[in-house]
């Protein structure tokens, strides 16, 4: 049951409902216990669980009832500052949210595995047996439509700094 | 590296798809512009918003690690019940009757290749032989011609006591053969020559046990056998097929 709190959190993204979530990874565990005889051990573990329960929502929670529930409210969503804590920068949870539920199933599914669970383009792409050039192209056109919903300030604006950032010593190049 | 295409690759994930020389340009440029690295900036912030939000409303593990439990422990407890001892034997029972009969059925009716190959040759000596249909002919020297087109070989002048008299090329089960008629009116067969090559797997007898395979269609006696990567198939309407297909495979 390790990895059961990681199934939970992609498969409420994924139904967009808590009751067809604990559904689906329900279904996913048993799936896998029964099918555990062709788990290759040293391999990802994690991995192979969220393969089973994206193959099981794509063969079996794509039905018409499950479009027309109602996605989950979030309620009193705490707030969250930006990292720099700028007044103005403040995005809520339940904008985030709601962006990530309003994403086309294919694009939510790249964005939850590759940021959320953080697997490379690589395990993504093994993960939904999809190409890796597909994924890259729902991962950027996921990212986009967040951009462009969340973040109000163009780029250059914040460029005003004029000082190179920490994630540039950060980044691994 | 322009803007538009560092910003492709400013997301985390993108760096494993990313080569070392690309890396190179995109440190260049993130250097020189302010704007992709505010863009950068950006990116690494949606990350943290989208991680944080995706830990809001997720159900507690311990309702679904009991159902999970549950439903193990019902699947073992079904596999354990003694009703499915008894239920298997019994079902594979079945199951191997089925087959059996089913490979009984299959063996001595349709399809059977080697009974489609049979039938479809007992139809052509029918049409072109019995009925004498009209049909493109050759006799005489033009036989080894024909022969040699169609098989690459040269063909016996006599099979169960009876003379070659004419030839001509058609096509059984979609593959092409060399069409022989011995005897004459009263008395003929006709012998089709394939390349087993371009038969369909398992239409004539394995060469190795030199086999002839035998069958009665509509009265028309069938007989095939393969032989030196030929597929035979002998058709005629009295007993001398059998001695003809036997003739054929120690000469062929």
């Amino acid at each position: 049951m390790q990895h059961l709190h990681a199934l939970l959190r992609t498969a409420v993204r994924l139904c967009r409902h808590q009751h067809l979530a604990e559904d689906l990874v329900q279904e996913t565990m048993l799936r896998a216990w029964k099918a555990f005889d062709r788990y290759q051990p040293q391999t990802n573990c994690k991995a192979w669980l969220l393969a089973i329960l994206m193959n099981l929502w794509t063969e079996e929670h794509r039905k018409p009832r499950s479009r027309n529930e109602v996605p989950e409210e979030v309620g009193n969503a705490p707030q969250l500052r930006s990292a720099s804590g700028m007044a103005d920068d403040r995005v809520y949870v339940r904008e985030v949210l709601a962006c990530i539920d309003e994403l086309p199933e294919e694009q939510r599914g790249v964005l939850l595995l590759s940021v959320v669970e953080g697997f490379s383009l690589r395990e993504v792409s093994e993960i939904l047996q999809t190409p890796m050039g597909t994924v890259m192209s729902r991962l950027g056109r996921a990212r986009a439509a967040l951009r462009a919903r969340l973040f109000a300030r163009p780029p250059i604006a914040a460029a005003a700094e004029g000082t190179v950032c920490d994630a540039m010593k950060q980044k691994r190049f | 590296m322009r803007c538009h295409e560092a910003e492709a690759f400013l997301a985390p994930q993108m760096s494993d798809a990313v080569d070392g020389v690309r890396q190179q340009e995109l440190a260049s440029h993130l250097a020189s512009c302010a704007a992709c690295r505010a863009l950068l900036q950006q990116e690494y912030r949606l990350d943290r918003l989208v991680k944080a939000a995706a830990e809001h409303n997720v159900p507690a593990t311990e309702n679904v690690a009991a159902a999970v439990r549950q439903g193990i422990e019902k699947e073992t407890s079904k596999r354990r019940s003694p009703m499915m001892f008894w239920r298997r034997p019994a079902f594979a029972a079945v199951m191997i009757a089925v087959l059996a009969g089913g490979l009984v059925t299959w063996k001595v009716t349709l399809g059977n290749p080697m009974h489609l190959l049979c039938a479809d040759a007992a139809d052509d000596h029918r049409d072109e032989v019995v009925q004498a249909q009209p049909r493109r002919w050759r006799t005489g020297p033009e036989i080894s011609e024909v022969a040699s087109r169609a098989i690459s070989a040269s063909v016996p002048a006599n099979a169960g006591g009876l003379a070659l008299t004419k030839a001509r090329i058609c096509e059984l089960q979609g593959t092409r053969a060399l069409h022989l008629v011995y005897g004459d009116a009263g008395k003929q067969i006709s012998v089709f020559v394939m390349m087993q090559s371009e038969l369909p797997r398992w239409s004539v007898p394995s060469s190795r046990t030199r086999d002839i395979h035998q069958e009665n269609d509509l009265g028309m006696n069938v007989a095939s056998f393969s032989t030196s990567g030929f597929g035979v198939v002998v058709v005629g309407n009295d007993g001398v097929v059998r001695n003809a297909a036997a003739d054929l495979l120690h000469t062929m």
